[in-house]
C-alpha cells in the first residue's frame, strides 16, 4: 500500500545537495523537488488556495448535496496546504470549470517558481487530445468505457491530465453501484507531484467530478472522497505498474545527485534534462499491456542528449505515434520547443503512425518504428514522408564515412575586446554564419567590424584556428529562411587567400572528413548539402531550425558505391541522382 | 474519355505513389487499385474549378460493383452505361451484363464497401487525392466521391516510367504541401458553406450544420419554435447526422453544471430555459427520416439526462418534424411516448401535445 502523504525523508534519491551559491535558473536542482511549496507560494496563489472551498460550496449544491458535504475540508480525504481563510462567495468563480481551476493555480504561481521547476500548464484540448491517442492505443471502443487497469500521472500538477480519463470512467460507470465506484477509485488512478498545493487542487478538481456520483450514495453510506494525488517524487519506482501512464513533465536541465546519477545512468548522456528523465521512468513504470502518452518537446527523438533515452525507449516501449503539435494550433503562448504528444506502447507494433495538429489533426504518414540510440527520421509533413522512409532505412550516414561534424569555438561575446575590424600580425578571420548564405563562402559586411580575432591566449593558436580545408554549415537557420541546410566550402584557395587559418564562429558547424578513402570530396559534399533531396532529410530528423553537429554526422546516406557516383555530379544531374537514392520503390 | 487504365496497374502505380513504408497500407491496397481503374473508367475526375453538377460523382458501389466485364469493355458507350447502371442500382448493373450476355460476377463483396470509404476514400481525401461533393447530407446515398483531376493524371496508361516517377513525386510536393492543403481545405470550407444550413442561436452566434433535412428542422427547431416556447432559451448542444457534436456555451454547461459526454446517446438538440424556475430542460429529436421520441427512446434519454447531471423531473420532450404531410411524421406519430409533444417546421405557430389524461408514475 502507497501511504496518502509520503515522509519526504524516506524517498529515495532525495539526498541533500550543498546549496548553490547563486539563485537556480532554469537548471534547477532535483533537491529543490523537496522544497516545501507552500513558502513560496504567491499571494495570488494563496488567493487562488482560498477560494476554492466557495468553488467547491458551488460544485457540490449542484450536484444536490448538502450539509458537510459542501465543506471541501470534510468532504474531501486531503488536507489543505495551508490553512485557509474563508473568502466571500465569489460568481466569476463559480463558473469556472476543473480545468480552469487548475490553470488559475499554475498562472497564480510567480515566473520564477514556474521556469525553476519547469511547471507550465496542460492546455484542456491537448489534455483531451492526450486521453484520445491512449484510448486508440489500447484500442478502446469509441463508446464510454470504464478504465482497463491503473492510471498515473507520475507530474500531475493539478490534475489537468487526468481528468478526461476520470470523467469517461465515471459516466461508464454509472449503472454500477456509486459507493463501490468510488471505494474503487484509488486503485485506478493516482497522481503525483512534488508542489503540495498543486496536489491539493488537483484532489479537490478530481473529487468534484465525483461529485454527482456521491449524491446518489444513501445519505448514511457516504464516506469523504477519496484523494486521488499524493505528494511525491514522480520518478521513484512505483509500488504497482500501471495500464497507462499519462504526463505533461518538467522541462529543463537539471543538477542530479551522485546517487540519481548512477540510478538514470542509463538513460543519461551528458546533462539531464528532466523531462527524459520522466519519460524513461514512465515506460519502466508500465504493465505488460502499458501505454505511455506524453506531452514533451520533440528534441529527444534527435539530440545527442538523448541518444541513450531513445534506445531505452526502444527496448521498453517503441513509440507508436506522434503527433506534432504545430505552432498555428495556438495552444502554447510562451514555450519555444518543437511539442508533440508521443505515445509509447509495450505491445509489439511495427510501425508509427505521424499526425500533426493545428485546427484539426491531420495524419501524415505512418513509419516503420525506430529503435535505436541514432536519431529518429520522423517527417513533419507528408511530403516528406517517402524520403523520410527511404532515409530510415538506410545504414549509412555521414559519420559513418568518416566525416565529423564540430561546432565552431568562437562565442564572441566572450571574446569581444579580442575582435577587429582590420588585420594585424596575430590575428585570424572570423568566419561568420552571414558569410555562407547563398551557399557560397563570402565576406558579409554587417560582420565587418568584428571580422578579425586576436589570437591573445596561448591556447588559442590550436583552438581557435582552423587551417584545413573544410565545409561549412550554419548551425541555426531563421524560420522563415527556405533551406535548413545552408553550407558553403573553405577550400586550400580560399583558406590561403584569408592566410592560412580561419576562427570559425559559434553559429556555424565545421564538417570535416578523417578517413582515408573520402568517398565524397569536400566539393561534392558541399553540393550534396545543397540539394532538396538531403535538405528534407534534415527536417525529418529535426523540428527546429538549428542543424547540431551530432544531427549533420547522423544524416542517413545511401551505399558508398551509391554516394561515390555523386562525386561527378553537379546541378540538376546531381538532383535527380540524390532523389533518386532517397526515393522508395515501392516494394 | 480518358484512357481506362488496368486495376493491377493502378495498385502498381499506388504503391509508388504512396509507399507502404511511408503511408497506410489501405491507401495502396488492391481494392484502392480496383477504386482508381473504376473511378477512372467511370470518369469520376473532378477538375480544380469544375463546377460541382459538371462532374461525374461516383459512389463506393460504383466500385464494388464491376467485373472483370466491366473492365474489359473499354470503349465508351459501355463505360458510359456501366456508369449509368451503376448509379442507379446494383440490379441495373445485373441487368446491363445480362444485356451484354454474360453472367454478372462482381469482383468484390458488397460488405467491403466499408473498407473503401471509411479507410482508402477517407485517406485518399486527407492527402487530396479525392474529392468529396460539398453539400450532400451524411445520411444520402447520392454519389458523392471523384478524383482529383492531377490525381488522376498519374494514371494516364500512356505515361512512361520515368516521366511517372517524377509525376508522382511532383504531385507529392505540390498536394501534400501543408500549405497547399491549407489552401484547399478553405477552398472546400468555402464551398461546404454554400450548401450549408445555418442556425441563429438565441445568443447572437451562428452554428453552422451539414446540409440535410434534420439540419432544417433543427433550424425551425431553434429559431422558431424555441423562442415561442421558452422564457430565455439557451442551445447547450446539437448533434448532426455523423460524428459532430456542437457544444454550445461552455460557460452556460459550466454553470448549469451539467458535463455531457458526446460518446453515448445524444439526443439531436438539447436546450434549456433559463427564464424558468427551476431551470427546465427540452431534449428535441429532429426526425427527417427516424427516430421520435418513443417510450423507449424517452426511457435512454432520461438515463441519458441522469448521467449529464439532468434530473428526470426537469427534462421536457419534443419531437419536430419537417411538416405533417411528411414521411416520416406520417408513420412515427403512433410511436411518440406519453408526456411529450410534437412540432411541425412548415407550422410553427402550432404544437401537438401527448399525454395521459390520468397520470400514472410512468409519465413523468
Amino acid at each position: 500500500m502507497v501511504p496518502d502523504v509520503l515522509d519526504i525523508a524516506t524517498l529515495p534519491g532525495l539526498e541533500v545537495v550543498p546549496a548553490p551559491a547563486r539563485p537556480l535558473g532554469s537548471r534547477g536542482s532535483r533537491s529543490d523537488v523537496a522544497d516545501p511549496a507552500a513558502s513560496e507560494l504567491t499571494s495570488d496563489a494563496r488567493g487562488v488556495l482560498a477560494r476554492i472551498p466557495s468553488w467547491w460550496r458551488g460544485q457540490a449544491l449542484a450536484a444536490g448535496l448538502d450539509g458537510r458535504w459542501l465543506d471541501v475540508e470534510q468532504a474531501l480525504a486531503a488536507e489543505p496546504p495551508v490553512a485557509l481563510a474563508p473568502t466571500p462567495e465569489d460568481p466569476e468563480w463559480s463558473a469556472l470549470s476543473a480545468e480552469q481551476v487548475g490553470a488559475a493555480y499554475v498562472e497564480s504561481l510567480s515566473a520564477s517558481t514556474r521556469s525553476r521547476h519547469g511547471r507550465h500548464y496542460t492546455p484542456a484540448l491537448l489534455a483531451a487530445h492526450l486521453w484520445k491517442l491512449v484510448r486508440q492505443s489500447l484500442e478502446l471502443s469509441p463508446r464510454t468505457r470504464v478504465l482497463p487497469g491503473l492510471v498515473c500521472d507520475p507530474a500531475c500538477g493539478a490534475g489537468a491530465l487526468l481528468l478526461p480519463a476520470l470523467r469517461e470512467h465515471l459516466h461508464a460507470s454509472y449503472a454500477e453501484a456509486p459507493e463501490l465506484v468510488l471505494e474503487k477509485l484509488p486503485a485506478l488512478m493516482e497522481g503525483i507531484d512534488a508542489d503540495p498545493a498543486a496536489v491539493w487542487i488537483a484532489n479537490v478538481v478530481l473529487a468534484a467530478e465525483m461529485l454527482p456520483t456521491l449524491a446518489r450514495v444513501p445519505t448514511d453510506r457516504r464516506q469523504p472522497l477519496p484523494a486521488l494525488a499524493r505528494v511525491g517524487d514522480g520518478l521513484a519506482p512505483p509500488s504497482r505498474r500501471a495500464r497507462i501512464v499519462v504526463m505533461n513533465p518538467p522541462y529543463g536541465r537539471v543538477r542530479l545527485s551522485p546517487a540519481e546519477r548512477d540510478r538514470y545512468a542509463h538513460v543519461l548522456y551528458g546533462h539531464a534534462n528532466m523531462y527524459g528523465l520522466f519519460m524513461a521512468a514512465g515506460v519502466d513504470a508500465l504493465d505488460d499491456h502499458g501505454v505511455l502518452a506524453a506531452l514533451v518537446p520533440t528534441s529527444f527523438t534527435s539530440g545527442r542528449y538523448s541518444a541513450n533515452l531513445r534506445s531505452h525507449l526502444g527496448e521498453k516501449a517503441a513509440m507508436t505515434a506522434v503527433t506534432f503539435v504545430e505552432d498555428r494550433s495556438g495552444v502554447f503562448g510562451s514555450v519555444l520547443q518543437e511539442t508533440c504528444l508521443a505515445t509509447f506502447e509495450r505491445r509489439k507494433r511495427r510501425k508509427t503512425r505521424i499526425m500533426s495538429l493545428g485546427s484539426t489533426e491531420t495524419a501524415i504518414a505512418s513509419v516503420k518504428i525506430q529503435k535505436s540510440a541514432e536519431p529518429w527520421v520522423l517527417p513533419r509533413r507528408s511530403d516528406d514522408a517517402a524520403i523520410a522512409a527511404a532515409a530510415s532505412a538506410m545504414t549509412e550516414s555521414m559519420s559513418s564515412f568518416g566525416w565529423s561534424a564540430s561546432t565552431g569555438p568562437l562565442v564572441w561575446n566572450r571574446r569581444s575586446e579580442d575582435l577587429h575590424a582590420s588585420p594585424g600580425p596575430n590575428r585570424s578571420f572570423v568566419v561568420w554564419a552571414a558569410d555562407l548564405d547563398g551557399g557560397v563562402l563570402h565576406r558579409d559586411a554587417a560582420r565587418d567590424s568584428m571580422r578579425y580575432m586576436a589570437l591573445t591566449k596561448p591556447s588559442d593558436g590550436k583552438v581557435m584556428v582552423l587551417d584545413r580545408p573544410a565545409v561549412l554549415v550554419q548551425r541555426t537557420t531563421a524560420p522563415e529562411q527556405s533551406r535548413r541546410l545552408v553550407a558553403a566550402l573553405l577550400c586550400e584557395t580560399a583558406l590561403k587567400e584569408l592566410g592560412g587559418r580561419v576562427t570559425v564562429e559559434n553559429h556555424v558547424n565545421v564538417l570535416r572528413s578523417t578517413a582515408k578513402d573520402l568517398v565524397l570530396s569536400y566539393e561534392a559534399m558541399t553540393r550534396l548539402l545543397a540539394t532538396k533531396a538531403l535538405d528534407q532529410v534534415m527536417r525529418c530528423i529535426s523540428g527546429s531550425v538549428a542543424v547540431s553537429a551530432y544531427e549533420l554526422e547522423s544524416i542517413p546516406l545511401p551505399s558508398r558505391d551509391v554516394v561515390a557516383t555523386w562525386n561527378a555530379l553537379e546541378g540538376s544531374a546531381l538532383e535527380t541522382a540524390v532523389a533518386a537514392a532517397y526515393r522508395l520503390n515501392g516494394s | 474519355m480518358r484512357k481506362p487504365i488496368s486495376r493491377s496497374e493502378a495498385a502498381r502505380r499506388l504503391l509508388i505513389i504512396f509507399p507502404r513504408a511511408a503511408f497506410d497500407a489501405v491507401l495502396s491496397s488492391p481494392l484502392a487499385g480496383t477504386a482508381v481503374a473504376a473511378l477512372v473508367h467511370v470518369e469520376a475526375v473532378c477538375g480544380k474549378d469544375a463546377p460541382a453538377d459538371a462532374v461525374h460523382w461516383a459512389r463506393p458501389s460504383t466500385v464494388m460493383w464491376t467485373s472483370d466485364e466491366v473492365f474489359i469493355r473499354m470503349d465508351d458507350d459501355s463505360r458510359r452505361s456501366y456508369r449509368d447502371a451503376a448509379s442507379r442500382g446494383s440490379k441495373q448493373v445485373d441487368e446491363l451484363h445480362q444485356a451484354w450476355g454474360v453472367p454478372y460476377q462482381p469482383v468484390y463483396k458488397e460488405n467491403s464497401r466499408e473498407t473503401l470509404r471509411d479507410e482508402t476514400f477517407r485517406g485518399w481525401r486527407e492527402h487530396g487525392a479525392l474529392q468529396m461533393r460539398p453539400g450532400i447530407p451524411t445520411s444520402s446515398s447520392a454519389p458523392r466521391w471523384a478524383l482529383s483531376e492531377e490525381f488522376a493524371d498519374l494514371f494516364d496508361p500512356d505515361l512512361e516510367e520515368e516521366a511517372f516517377r517524377k509525376a508522382a513525386e511532383q504531385w507529392r510536393e505540390t498536394h501534400m504541401d501543408p500549405g497547399a492543403r491549407l489552401k484547399a481545405a478553405f477552398a472546400l470550407d468555402a464551398e461546404t458553406a454554400k450548401h450549408a444550413v445555418i442556425v441563429d442561436l438565441p445568443d447572437g452566434t451562428k452554428r453552422t450544420l451539414e446540409n440535410s433535412n434534420s439540419s432544417l428542422i433543427i433550424k425551425g427547431v431553434v429559431e422558431s419554435w424555441a423562442p415561442a416556447r421558452m422564457g430565455k432559451p439557451v442551445v447547450l448542444a446539437i448533434s448532426e447526422p455523423g460524428v459532430k457534436v456542437h457544444m454550445g456555451d461552455e460557460r452556460m454547461l459550466q454553470i448549469l453544471k451539467i458535463k455531457i459526454d458526446v460518446n453515448n446517446v445524444l439526443p439531436d438538440v438539447l436546450m434549456a430555459d433559463i427564464g424558468a424556475d427551476p431551470v427546465q430542460f427540452w431534449i428535441v429529436e429532429a426526425v427527417a427520416t427516424d427516430g421520435p421520441v418513443s417510450a423507449e427512446r424517452k426511457k435512454a434519454l432520461l438515463a441519458w439526462a441522469a448521467r449529464q447531471n439532468i434530473k428526470a423531473d426537469r427534462c421536457s420532450f419534443l419531437t419536430a418534424f419537417l411538416s405533417r404531410n411528411a414521411d416520416a411524421a406520417r408513420r412515427r406519430l403512433k410511436d411518440l411516448a406519453s408526456g411529450t409533444w410534437a412540432w411541425y417546421a412548415d407550422e410553427p405557430g402550432h404544437e401537438l401535445a401527448w399525454y395521459s389524461l390520468t397520470p400514472s408514475a410512468d409519465d413523468l
